[in-house]
């Protein structure tokens, strides 16, 4: 049961095929008709990536499926070109805020600490070096004062900080964000903005299901349209036209024109 | 006996000067308690608090296919490390059932764990009764498996429980980040790489163990009560996991400790219905002392807000 | 011609004839008797012998407190044509299903209760409850010889002088049985004469005998030990040096031996004296699966137990020796 150690490969340059996420023909059924359908997606290096669609897009069910959290009904999910198991420590997750109990009895650096756990093997305890760098990566999300804060006692916004610094602590290539900015205050979204955007300028890649079409082509570099299948996929600016998200969203867009009018292309 | 004569009684055996029974007893089934507080705590974090009911009640059916089998072969039915030998592979199939039925037939756990739970325990009833009618005529022994013997705890009995009480504190302090892992998010602990369904199984695994060990100390409808309260009592007073372990594991051996010599100043006092009660007592007064401290924490809060 | 001689020859034989056939239209099934305990059935088939067929419900090694019926019972009970049953809740979880068949009309009799009452011992702290372990006294326990050879009768008038020819020779044999006892267990020193069993089924034995009772659970197997009992009984054994101790074959040892242990820890050596049958008897068709055979067997073990020479194959030869 201890991994094997998963060799660091440079991607420099790379070609299609060590993509670091790609999927090819990704569907996931659970019986009551397909959620997620035949899609075939890559993201580039070095790039923050916006998965967006309405709701019941099966977004989430992409990246869970694609993380074998779900089990996918056809197609497969590649890593550098590489199977999932393979390439584990290189991905960093952050789970919707709701899905777990936040009355649970562990402090912030507890949970931050939990990012290390994939560093360790079986039975071997948590060193004081972990804790460290957990506490380092506390700080980057401006969450350095509230190390022994109990989780119950956090804002959302709080909360969100402390998840994205527990992905962080994983020292990943690749993310993945389910919702990041779901109800969380302004000052929480910069900063997490601004944490994302170092991780990309190092080359990194993060995955990002969002949810507020008006701050897609301001924060991210490419997106993902989606409902239960690929709408459309490339540069932020050039796939969100409002044909395309007309063809996401149905007739529920009340705002192409207008607000963010000078955000969207014809 | 005048009241001054309970009170100097309790005294004595409180303090370990009762007789050689009662120190066997109270020894053993404080490191039950202990063992029965660590375990509780991460099955009550799991959410799966109950399962410690429907392992306990799964042993009946083992306890009694043992017995069968075991007069079948000719041999001594009423064997004791037979009957726990099948009162374990039993609470494991439960425990397996039961992760299947919420896997694969997709039944919410609270169903699949009732369901296995009758099923289960149906099923050891028919074979009790049976039991009872065969001409071998041990049935005598096997319902005490339900109540529990306390009283009749031997020195044996007393050093399994405390080597069984060791192995699992020594499980849980090896397997601590793995387990509170499982607990708190076993999605992102599952992209980590690490193998949930093993290791719920490893836990369940740990209160099947419990289980069997305390069927014989206090009978199967008390280890369960000794597993779930003093955890939920920790609960109420701290936010720490290893704290709450620690406090859950004093409390459930105090609580057996107190129970014990209860049971033992007293005549007609049932030791495993006395443990019990007092676990209880200890579990709402650490509620009161929760909701207490919470409201003085917040008071202080807006005090010290108010003066900034 | 028809002399006196043929006439009376003549008269013999009609009579003879007709008596044969009319006992031959006479020789009825047999009854249906079903019985709870073996202590129970037992009389029932010794008083009632081939006019009867004896139904037992529980087998040795079945505890009768903790017996609950099933189906099948239920059927053989309600395709009874008597029922006995011991009566003052030894059957604790039998009574629903007995008041129940007793109120379809069914012949059901509790043995106990219609003995006179000054046989039976009160249980204190429970007023009117007696303790039910009433076959442990063969002196108490003829008068359920008489109970059911009277039933019998009422329900099956021509067998009367089949029951009451058995009932007699059941009630001599039962009195050979207990001059046996008094004999033997007043040679045990009387400072020895303590009985310490698994639960408190010997009362009866203990009035008859001078002995005193001490179980382990009380009168029911239903409560649990207590601890305070425990530590009470290693006191009485330490204090009165009491050599042995007795399990019961419907109960499990641990108890018994947990008591030892305490003795032991304050120095005092108890052994098991052997197993005595409390609520069940020996293995059927064995001479101890018979009352006298129980009766005798557990006489027979404590006198050994507490030091008396008595006979190791019993009063009459017939106990099969244990080694």
């Amino acid at each position: 049961m201890l991994w094997r150690v998963a060799e660091r490969k440079d991607h420099v340059g790379a070609q299609t095929a060590s993509a670091p996420f790609s999927t090819r023909a990704l569907s996931v059924d659970y019986g009551n008709g397909p959620v997620v359908r035949g899609v075939d997606f890559e993201a580039p290096h070095s790039s923050l990536v916006a998965i967006v669609g309405p709701n019941g897009a099966g977004k989430s069910t992409l990246i869970k499926a694609s993380l074998g959290l779900q089990r996918s009904s056809a197609g497969e999910a590649r890593f550098w070109g590489r199977p999932l198991r393979e390439m584990r420590k290189r991905i960093g997750y952050v789970p919707q805020r709701g899905s777990v109990d936040w009355e649970f009895p562990v402090s912030v650096t507890d949970v931050v600490t939990m990012g290390r756990y994939g560093m360790l093997g079986w039975l071997r305890p948590v060193t004081a070096a972990h804790r460290r760098a957990a506490l380092d990566y506390l700080d980057q999300v401006g969450m350095a004062d509230f190390a022994d804060r109990q989780i119950s006692r956090l804002s959302g916004g709080q909360q969100q900080r402390v998840f994205v610094a527990r992905a962080l602590a994983q020292e990943a290539d690749l993310y993945f964000l389910d919702e990041p900015f779901a109800g969380v205050d302004a000052a929480t979204e910069k900063t997490l903005v601004d944490v994302l955007r170092r991780l990309r300028d190092q080359g990194k890649t993060a995955v990002i299901v969002h949810h507020d079409l008006a701050t897609v082509i301001d924060y991210f570099d490419h997106v993902l349209l989606l409902n239960g299948e690929v709408i459309a996929s490339g540069a932020a600016k050039d796939a969100m036209t409002v044909e395309n998200l007309q063809r996401a969203y149905g007739g529920r867009l009340a705002f192409l024109e207008g607000a963010s009018g000078a955000a969207f292309r014809r | 006996m005048s009241d001054a004569d309970w009170l100097e009684t309790f005294l004595r055996v409180v303090t370990l000067r009762g007789g050689y029974n009662t120190i066997v007893v109270m020894i053993g089934v404080s490191l039950l308690g202990v063992a029965a507080g660590a375990i509780g705590v991460f099955a009550l974090l799991r959410k799966r608090a109950m399962m410690s009911d429907v392992l306990s009640h799964a042993t009946l059916p083992g306890i009694g296919l043992a017995f069968l089998v075991a007069a079948a072969l000719g041999a001594n039915g009423r064997s004791l490390p037979v009957l726990l030998a099948g009162a374990t592979i039993a609470a494991i199939v439960a425990a397996l059932t039961v992760q299947w039925l919420s896997r694969s037939a997709r039944l919410p756990e609270d169903a699949a764990m009732g369901a296995v739970l009758s099923v289960f325990f149906g099923l050891g009833a028919v074979l009790l009764s049976y039991i009872q009618t065969l001409r071998t005529g041990a049935e005598g022994g096997l319902s005490h498996f339900i109540l529990g013997q306390t009283a009749a705890m031997s020195e044996q009995d007393a050093f399994l429980i405390g080597a069984v009480a060791a192995g699992v504190i020594l499980a849980i302090a090896l397997l601590g980040k793995e387990f509170r892992i499982v607990c708190f998010d076993p999605e992102f602990g599952a992209v980590q790489g690490w193998p949930i369904a093993r290791i719920d199984l490893m836990l369940m695994a740990l209160v099947v163990i419990v289980a069997v060990i305390g069927l014989q100390a206090v009978g199967m409808l008390l280890i369960v009560a000794l597993m779930i309260v003093p955890a939920a009592a920790a609960r109420q007073l701290t936010h720490n996991l290893w704290v709450m372990v620690a406090l859950s594991a004093l409390m459930g051996g105090v609580s057996a400790w107190i129970g014990a010599a209860l049971s033992a100043t007293f005549p007609r006092a049932p030791a495993g219905g006395l443990i019990v009660l007092v676990a209880g007592g200890v579990f709402i007064v650490s509620l009161l002392v929760g909701a207490w401290r919470e409201k003085w924490r917040r008071a202080s809060a807006r005090s010290h807000g108010a003066a900034a | 011609m028809l002399t006196k001689r043929m006439v009376a020859g003549l008269a013999a034989a009609i009579l003879g004839l007709g008596l044969s056939f009319g006992a031959a239209a006479q020789s009825p099934q047999p009854l249906n008797v079903v019985t709870t305990t073996g202590m129970i059935a037992d009389l029932a088939r010794t008083v009632g012998a081939e006019r009867v067929r004896v139904t037992q419900l529980m087998s040795e090694g079945v505890d009768p407190h903790l017996y609950k019926a099933t189906r099948s019972d239920i059927a053989s009970m309600l395709g009874a044509d008597i029922v006995f049953y011991n009566g003052l809740l030894l059957e604790g979880k039998l009574s629903d299903a007995l008041v129940r068949i007793a109120t379809s009309g069914k012949p059901v009799f509790a043995v106990t209760e219609l003995m006179d009452e000054s046989a039976l011992l009160p249980l204190d702290g429970a007023d009117g409850h007696f303790d039910p372990h009433v076959w442990m006294d063969p002196r108490a326990w003829s008068k359920a010889v008489e109970v059911v050879r009277d039933k019998l009768t009422q329900r099956d008038p021509s067998g009367a002088s089949l029951y009451r020819a058995n009932a007699a020779k059941l009630h001599s044999d039962i009195e050979a049985l207990d001059a046996y006892a008094e004999r033997v267990l007043t040679s045990v020193p009387p400072d020895r004469r303590v009985l310490v069993t698994a639960h408190d089924a010997f009362n009866y034995f203990g009035r008859r005998y001078g002995f005193d009772v001490l179980g382990i659970q009380g009168v029911s197997t239903e409560s649990e030990a207590g601890l305070r009992q425990m530590e009470n009984l290693v006191g009485v054994l330490v204090d009165r040096k009491i050599p042995a101790v007795f399990v019961e074959s419907t109960i499990s040892e641990r108890s018994v031996r947990a008591l030892i242990a305490g003795a032991k820890a304050k120095g005092r050596d108890v052994t098991i004296g052997g197993e005595l049958y409390s609520d069940a008897m020996g293995k059927p068709g064995s001479y101890e699966g018979t009352y006298v055979g129980m009766i005798d067997h557990n006489v027979t073990t404590i006198a050994r137990a507490l030091g008396v020479d008595a006979p190791s194959k019993g009063f009459n030869g017939r106990l099969a020796r244990k080694d």
